[in-house]
């Protein structure tokens, strides 16, 4: 998605798409550290492997 | 509508899947490089290191973000959607995106990934981590048409996720903390087993 992004080419997002964005960006993460928090209580690999998602979900798509 | 659709998911599928292949290639790469130069049993020395490295990220991503990232100054390649065409260019870009260190890093948390999986010692927990990861990257793919109100949303949603680019570092940052919490429970217990 990066790739894509170019200053030249952004349009100004409505308030709507905005709030979806930031919720993705708050609820998606956040859901991966409750099931990894609970996880870790059986497998502490379990956690990091929902940290590595959080991870990768932070980079985003493109590069 | 129904054939853009069609290609839509074919094309992600395929991106995604190609992005497996290389992440658990690249994990299980780290996982035998551990085991080929270390001892089987991964102790609390190693453990600490990978602490040591966490803490590290953590106050790089919250403190110290000036600080430059080892990394590859790369992008991936755009043009091979000219070249290769529709179909091919997103397998492409998952093979080259999936490898992770090839092209450029955002968040450090990737090299605490990658020391992890070789002080563990462990190919299939290192591909499991590096899948993990990859997964983690594509999710934001899957669900991008989930977040546009119309399909020709796309310059907004990028500018969105521009405007919205510090819930990124601050999920990272609570990553990075989740990580030097558990392996500090570890090093104190001086155990990766004891669930």
């Amino acid at each position: 998605l990066e790739r894509l992004a170019s200053p030249s080419t952004w349009a100004v997002p409505s308030a709507r798409l905005q709030a979806r964005v930031r919720g993705a960006f708050i609820v998606v993460p956040g859901a991966g550290l409750v099931l990894g928090a609970f996880a870790s209580l059986s497998d502490p690999r379990l956690a990091f492997l929902a940290v590595a998602v959080i991870f990768g979900w932070s980079q985003l798509a493109g590069a | 509508v129904a054939g853009a659709r069609t290609k839509w998911i074919r094309s992600v599928v395929g991106y995604t899947a190609a992005g497996v292949a290389t992440s658990a290639l690249l994990g299980a790469g780290f996982g035998l490089l551990g085991a080929a130069l270390l001892p089987p049993d991964p102790g609390t020395g190693r453990i600490l290191i990978v602490l040591a490295v966490a803490a590290l990220a953590l106050a790089r991503e919250s403190i110290l973000r000036f600080v430059p990232l080892p990394q590859l100054a790369r992008q991936t390649e755009g043009l091979w959607v000219k070249r290769w065409g529709g179909t091919a260019a997103p397998i492409l870009w998952g093979l080259d995106l999936g490898l992770t260190f090839s092209t450029w890093l955002t968040f450090s948390g990737a090299w605490v990934l990658a020391v992890l999986a070789v002080l563990l010692g462990s190919p299939a927990f290192g591909a499991g981590l590096f899948v993990a990861y990859w997964l983690g990257r594509a999710l934001s793919v899957w669900i991008a048409p989930l977040l546009m109100e119309t399909a020709t949303d796309t310059p907004g949603l990028l500018a969105s996720m521009d405007s919205e680019r510090r819930f990124l570092r601050w999920a990272h940052v609570a990553g990075l903390v989740v990580v030097v919490l558990v392996l500090g429970s570890l090093g104190l217990n001086g155990s990766m087993d004891h669930g």
